[in-house]
């Protein structure tokens, strides 16, 4: 049938009424729409249809009259009759859960699902509430680890095919599959083999039974014990929209929303287990000052007191120019603008960088036009040259994955190959620097970019969106900024997006917190960026606030970091402890995840709120109260002490907030935020209509502002927004110029291999070493080279190897082999044990090392 | 380096082409991991993963779904004893316990010597040689308790090599220079389906519009 003939609706009857369900659309779907729920146990919004538990049996109208058919497995036709209660349909359900039942065991009372559990509370409302059943149960071992985080239950396994489906289909890892047949089926993985997924946590989540428990949550709560408050995720910049569950001013878990515009109800280990870092012993929890050597507990007041001596003392004596703020993506929108309006209005300092990777710069990402995560997905052809997306954007891969198989074309540039690599259609294998000066002045790659992007959105670029990002850690930040500038020059209509993956690092650049920009996008003189500003501090006498990073980790040249620590006067606000700390002369214990209220900002520029559930461990305070402290011991009172209060006079000075409250982003009106600036056209900032079907999420009863269902129309939000359309009232930057020495990234270097860092997402950061079983998973570091390369040097696969910089730094670290990987190249992929950061040096095009045999 | 020898993964290389989809040839690729090693070693089920492009964990699941696929050593020959109805009637069940008290394993055991794994089957259609045994594959029967030994004593002692292939082999006959697929053919044969279906739903659809 050609499109002109599919109809807008078809008409169905269910129970004696007349509904309107679209094509194609499966009954359970337009049932639960029209209001009429249909019980169901396999059966989930997210993932393709099996129609192996039979519990949703409807009586289904057809040429030989009514009969019992799947509701979740028969798309609706026109004049099709639908009857959900009938004694046929009553006896189909109760015969389905008594057979459920005969193996399900009947431990509840000690089950963590029980209270929450589709089969509990289904057998309750639909079962035949006697069993007939007198015969032993089927048994098993209970339970078994399958991985770190997951348990399995076998016993309690109803043989839905939710977590097998997911493993499969949405995270691409089919680690677990059914084994057996029969009454002897059961989930398994591979003998002697983990299911290590990065988005296990999921398969727990969306397990209509007690059979998948997490290891971080088991015996933690009831579910009836359990508050919950909607939050976004902080530890990447997708910003997962979850319910994060409490219990007496504890978190006992994170449970993710199915929000349509960001995470459709996913989450990654890593997010969903963070929260196990919070009561961790490893947590800052008093202020302290150094006395002499050591570090002593002392009250906030002689903390603040210590700190305003220290920027008194720096300003009089080296000038305001002495002091410089490091890092801060990891806070909120609140405690960033605080920060940078001490920072630049107080203390009069322009040295503010919380870009602390040297991603995307600023600049570019204001100047090119910004597509939201949908625009993305529906884009006419997506273009990722970035980081690993499963490694710093975990969830963004679920996403493009089941957005391929809707039918986006990807192209990918990438040196390495990726996740990614299998979802594109096509995989350019170049460098960025390479790319963008092909783009520059013409060559076979910009030719070839230009074929597969043009063949989908034109010469223009209508349609197209990129997503650029750092895909080599050695780089400097200019080489991915002169390749979103070149783009965006090509192709004009053209959309992007950044993978710079710092949670709140986009409201950092909005703010104000980045080299050369003031808060709400607005354009200062250039100034030096973290690179720059550890340099100078190992020479000059500065004073430095590390706000929650740890630049031993993350900056490269390690050896001048440190130098520059130890020279400068250092003041840490974190939350975990780190190397860093070592270093402080005032430790300031920052409130974390749950503990602070405010908003944060993600990578599309979408502002939601963060949920407080519970107050700051021991002495910690949130990040806008410190600065405020600060602000106040210096003479300069703000009164910024409410986040309330801040983000009201942000929206209220800033251009890019304006029309945006902070009740606002609490409301049922905007349940997934709003995206800055509001006012352009054809932006879309809201949900549609949420699912909140508790059986295809169990767990989830009600954030607070989750509503009913309701239809969302992004133009009316525009509008009830009361800012002017047409223009934008937040000016646009021209888009920067960058100067890429491609000469000098694509310079042979005799004997030695350029050095591509790539990081993994359980990397080394202070709060997964501060969660207990989180931290078992963290990655080691490990170089990958060509089997040639291994052999050239006489070292086995998996031996350790030595890589020589080109300032003569040593790392010891285990080699291996990659066929994958072209020769020349030595992929670095950063974790514990050995530091690669330190085989790059600040400011050169390109990293070279030298691989010999240990 | 893999876990199949070369002669076996030429034999497996060359199954894949038969398949239009690589995971396809999964249940071959199994059967002929176990003509090679009597079973479905971890290492043989991840070489049959990474040749069909699935999860090993995918390989795992389906073999276990199959009773002539063993994921566990089984020994150099499999003993069936029927004890379906026609079996049962003519003494199967008798036989199995007189199978396991000689051999000394339940049914689903194997022998110490790893000569022997003791099994209970459904009906293998041998009927009229009822209560029947298979070995490997290969049938025997009527049997009683004492020829039923004589089997045992006969298999130990190789006196049915040739006649009873070892375990795993399906085929009797071998193919000598590997599988040959006449690929030209197989496409002309799609080919011509595809033609006829079109043609029928033509057919079909010229017929419903001309009521």
């Amino acid at each position: 049938m050609s499109n002109a003939e599919t109809p807008a609706s078809v008409h169905i009857t269910l129970d004696g009424v007349e509904i309107e369900a679209k094509p194609g659309e499966l009954i359970i779907e337009a049932a639960e729409r029209a209001g009429t729920f249909i019980p169901r146990f396999c059966y989930h919004p997210r993932m393709r249809s099996v129609g192996v538990c039979r519990m949703c049996l409807v009586e289904v109208s057809g040429p030989r009259g009514f009969s019992l058919q799947p509701s979740c497995y028969l798309p609706v036709a026109e004049g099709m009759q639908v009857v959900t209660q009938s004694d046929k349909v009553k006896k189909a359900q109760d015969g389905v859960l008594e057979f459920l039942l005969v193996n399900h065991p009947l431990d509840c009372p000690v089950c963590d699902k029980g209270g929450e559990c589709p089969l509990q509370d289904q057998t309750l409302a639909y079962g035949p509430g006697e069993s007939r059943f007198v015969e032993e149960k089927r048994h098993w071992e209970k339970p078994i680890e399958i991985s770190k985080l997951v348990l399995l239950d076998r016993e309690r396994c109803i043989q839905c095919d939710r977590c097998t489906r997911f493993a499969d289909e949405v995270a691409r890892d089919a680690f677990i599959d059914f084994a057996g047949r029969g009454d002897h089926t059961e989930i398994s993985t591979f003998p002697d083999r983990e299911f290590t997924s990065y988005f296990s946590g999921n398969t727990v989540q969306i397990c209509p039974v007690g059979a998948l428990t997490a290891r971080p949550y088991r015996f933690k709560a009831r579910p009836w014990d359990l508050e919950e408050a909607e939050s976004t995720c902080t530890q990447c910049s997708l910003g997962c929209r979850m319910a994060v569950q409490f219990s007496r001013g504890e978190v006992t878990r994170f449970v993710g929303i199915d929000s349509d515009v960001v995470n459709t109800s996913w989450l990654c280990d890593l997010g969903r287990f963070s929260y196990e870092a919070l009561d961790s012993d490893r947590r800052l929890v008093e202020p302290k000052v150094r006395y002499r050597s050591e570090m002593a507990e002392v009250s906030w007041r002689d903390a603040i007191a210590r700190v305003g001596t220290h920027i008194r003392n720096f300003t009089s004596g080296h000038g305001a120019g002495s002091i410089a703020f490091l890092g801060g993506a990891g806070f909120t929108n609140e405690g960033i603008y605080s920060f940078v309006k001490l920072a630049k209005t107080a203390i009069g300092t322009s040295l503010f960088d919380a870009d602390i990777d040297g991603g995307v710069p600023a600049s570019v990402v204001f100047a090119t036009p910004r597509a939201t995560l949908v625009e993305a997905l529906e884009a006419k052809v997506l273009v990722v040259a970035s980081s690993d997306v499963r490694e710093e954007l975990p969830v963004l891969f679920l996403r493009l994955n089941e957005a391929v198989k809707k039918g986006l074309r990807i192209i990918e540039v990438s040196e390495l190959e990726t996740s990614i690599s299998p979802l594109a259609t096509e995989r350019l294998p170049f460098s960025a620097a390479q790319l963008a000066a092909s783009l520059r002045s013409g060559g076979a790659e910009a030719e070839r970019l230009a074929a597969a992007v043009n063949a989908s959105a034109g010469d223009a670029g209508e349609g197209a969106v990129f997503l650029v990002g750092k895909s080599n850690f050695a780089d400097p930040s200019a080489v991915y900024g002169s390749l979103a500038s070149v783009c965006s020059k090509k192709w004009p209509a053209a959309k992007f997006l950044f993978s710079n993956s710092r949670a709140n690092i986009f409201g950092a650049m909005d703010l104000g917190a980045v080299p050369g920009w003031l808060p709400g996008r607005v354009a200062a003189s250039v100034s030096d960026d973290a690179r720059e500003i550890i340099a100078r501090a190992a020479d000059e006498p500065m004073l430095l606030f590390l706000l929650g990073v740890d630049p031993l980790a993350d900056l490269p040249d390690t050896a001048l970091v440190k130098a520059a620590l130890e020279n400068a006067t250092v003041v840490v606000i974190d939350s975990f402890e780190n190397p860093a700390t070592d270093y402080a002369d005032v430790i300031l214990p920052l409130a974390a995840f749950g503990e602070s209220a405010g908003t944060t900002t993600n990578f599309e520029g979408r502002v939601t709120r963060l949920g407080q559930v519970t107050v700051p461990k021991g002495q910690a305070k949130p990040d806008y109260l410190i600065a405020a402290e600060i602000a106040r011991e210096i003479g300069a009172p703000s009164g910024l002490t409410a986040p309330e209060t801040i983000f009201a006079e942000m929206s209220g000075e800033l251009a890019l907030y304006r029309g945006v409250s902070y009740a606002d982003l609490a409301s049922d009106r905007y349940p997934d935020g709003l995206v800055v600036p509001l006012g352009r056209k054809a932006i879309s900032i809201g949900s549609g209509p949420r699912k909140l079907d508790p059986i295809a999420t169990p767990g989830l009863i009600a954030p607070y502002h989750q509503g009913p269902a309701k239809p969302f129309a992004s133009e009316e939000a525009g509008s009830a927004t009361k800012v002017d359309g047409g223009a934008p009232s937040v000016s646009v930057p021209n888009l920067p110029e960058f100067t890429v020495d491609a000469a000098a990234v694509s310079a042979p270097a005799e004997g030695r291999l350029r050095l591509l860092l790539t990081r993994r997402m359980y990397r080394p950061t202070p709060q997964l070493a501060a969660a207990p079983i989180l931290s078992q998973l963290t990655a080691q570091a490990e170089v990958r080279v060509a089997p040639a390369t291994l052999e050239a040097i006489g070292a086995a696969d998996g031996s350790e190897v030595k890589l020589t910089g080109d300032h003569g730094v040593e790392v010891l670290v285990v080699a291996r082999a990659d066929k994958a990987l072209p020769e020349g190249v030595v992929q670095g992929r950063l974790g514990k044990g050995a530091n690669l950061l330190q085989l790059v040096r600040s400011g050169s095009w390109a990293t070279h090392v030298k691989v010999g045999s240990n | 380096m893999g876990a199949f020898s070369p002669e076996m993964r030429e034999r497996a290389e060359n199954l894949l082409t038969l398949y239009p989809q690589r995971r396809s040839a999964l249940i071959p690729l199994c059967h002929l991991a176990q003509e090679q090693a009597g079973h479905l070693t971890s290492p043989l089920m991840e070489e049959i993963a990474e040749l069909t492009g699935v999860t090993p964990a995918e390989v795992y699941g389906t073999a276990s779904f199959y009773d002539m696929l063993h994921t566990e050593p089984v020994g150099k020959f499999l003993v069936g004893v029927c004890t379906n109805v026609a079996c049962l009637l003519q003494g199967g069940g008798e036989l199995l316990e007189h199978a396991e008290a000689s051999l000394g394993v339940a049914a689903g055991g194997t022998t110490e010597d790893e000569m022997f794994t003791l099994e209970e089957v459904e009906c293998v259609a041998h009927c009229d040689k009822a209560p029947a045994v298979q070995v490997n594959y290969r049938f025997f029967g009527p049997l009683t308790g004492e020829s039923f030994d004589d089997l045992i004593a006969k298999l130990r002692a190789g006196d049915y090599d040739g006649v009873v292939p070892p375990h795993g082999t399906l085929i009797r006959v071998m193919r000598e220079n590997g599988i040959e697929v006449p690929l030209d053919e197989v496409l002309a044969e799609r080919k011509e389906m595809d033609r006829a279906k079109a043609e029928r739903k033509a057919a079909a659809e010229a017929a419903k519009e001309g009521n």
